[in-house]
């Protein structure tokens, strides 16, 4: 006899939203867990404890705020929002959160990046993300770590969508320089 | 070009996290069901004892105290008539209520 098919997330909310059904949650953290750690983990610059707490925190709002949830969009965009705002929340409490534009150019030795050998896959990206600006790690986080189309992240991140993709162009720049090997002295 | 960026963004956001303990103690840190489940019961209480009081303020007061009379004495500024204090009373434990209710509701 075939398994049962696992539940959708739909189908977990609303057993919580109903019968404050606790397992049916418990799957849920279960289910998003990694990709909103490891969504914190980039956006606080690889602080993992800060990031589990602020990942717990998401958590347990969820939980309480589960009726606000519309259907239409997908559970993971809205907890990344939760995310989101837990994280500038924190960042807020330490200094103030910069969404805007950053005008700083990236690092010259960009064109270097196509030829980047295999081996640089395996250089510390985690360092290269945080020398980027709060607004251009959060789009990337979004997008690339979040799974979110830049109109989602734009409203995960409350931010304008030419902004998110002014961002996300910036930010691939900066890192491209970043893990560009060192150009050869001839 | 097949961006590589992409390729090692995608990688690094597949690499899945072991949940090492976080899921439970996500759940261990959700509020107590019974306080979810009854949510009604708070503000039921909290309201419930304020009218109650209220109430007990109205039938215990004298008779030259009620609380027609103390609203009518407030608004000549007779602040400390007993029909007045037993209306200032009546109105603070109402306030009282709806403070606690809207600090419950943040």
């Amino acid at each position: 006899m075939p398994a049962a098919p696992a539940p959708s997330d739909a189908d977990l909310i609303l057993a919580v939203l109903e019968r404050a059904d606790r397992g049916a949650f418990a799957q849920l953290v279960v289910r998003h867990q990694s990709q909103v750690r490891t969504v914190l983990r980039r956006l606080t610059k690889g602080d993992a404890a800060l990031a589990d707490d602020l990942a717990q925190e998401t958590f347990v709002l969820a939980w309480r705020n589960l009726k606000a949830f519309r259907f239409e969009a997908r559970f993971s965009t809205w907890i990344y929002r939760i995310a989101f705002n837990a994280w500038q929340s924190e960042a807020r409490k330490k200094r103030e959160v910069l969404m805007e534009i950053d005008d700083e150019a990236p690092p010259p030795g960009s064109h270097a990046f196509e030829e980047m050998p295999d081996v640089a896959a395996r250089v510390d990206l985690e360092r290269a993300m945080a020398t980027l600006s709060d607004g251009e790690r959060a789009a990337i986080a979004a997008c690339y770590y979040g799974d979110l189309s830049h109109e989602e992240a734009a409203a995960a991140l409350g931010i304008p969508l030419g902004t998110v993709k002014t961002h996300i162009l910036r930010a691939k720049a900066k890192l491209k320089a970043r893990l560009a090997p060192p150009e050869k002295s001839p | 070009m097949t961006d590589r960026l992409d390729e090692i963004l995608r990688n690094d956001a597949q690499h899945a996290l072991p949940d090492a303990g976080f899921s439970a103690r996500v759940m261990r840190a959700l509020p107590a069901p019974a306080l979810r489940s009854r949510r009604w019961l708070q503000p039921a209480l909290i309201l419930g004892s304020a009218l109650a009081g209220c109430l007990l303020a109205v039938l215990l007061a004298p008779a030259e105290a009620g609380i027609t009379q103390g609203f009518a004495d407030l608004m000549h500024l007779k602040l400390f008539t007993p029909a007045a204090i037993a209306g200032l009373a009546m109105a603070a434990a109402l306030l009282v209520s709806a403070v606690v209710l809207a600090a419950e509701a943040d």
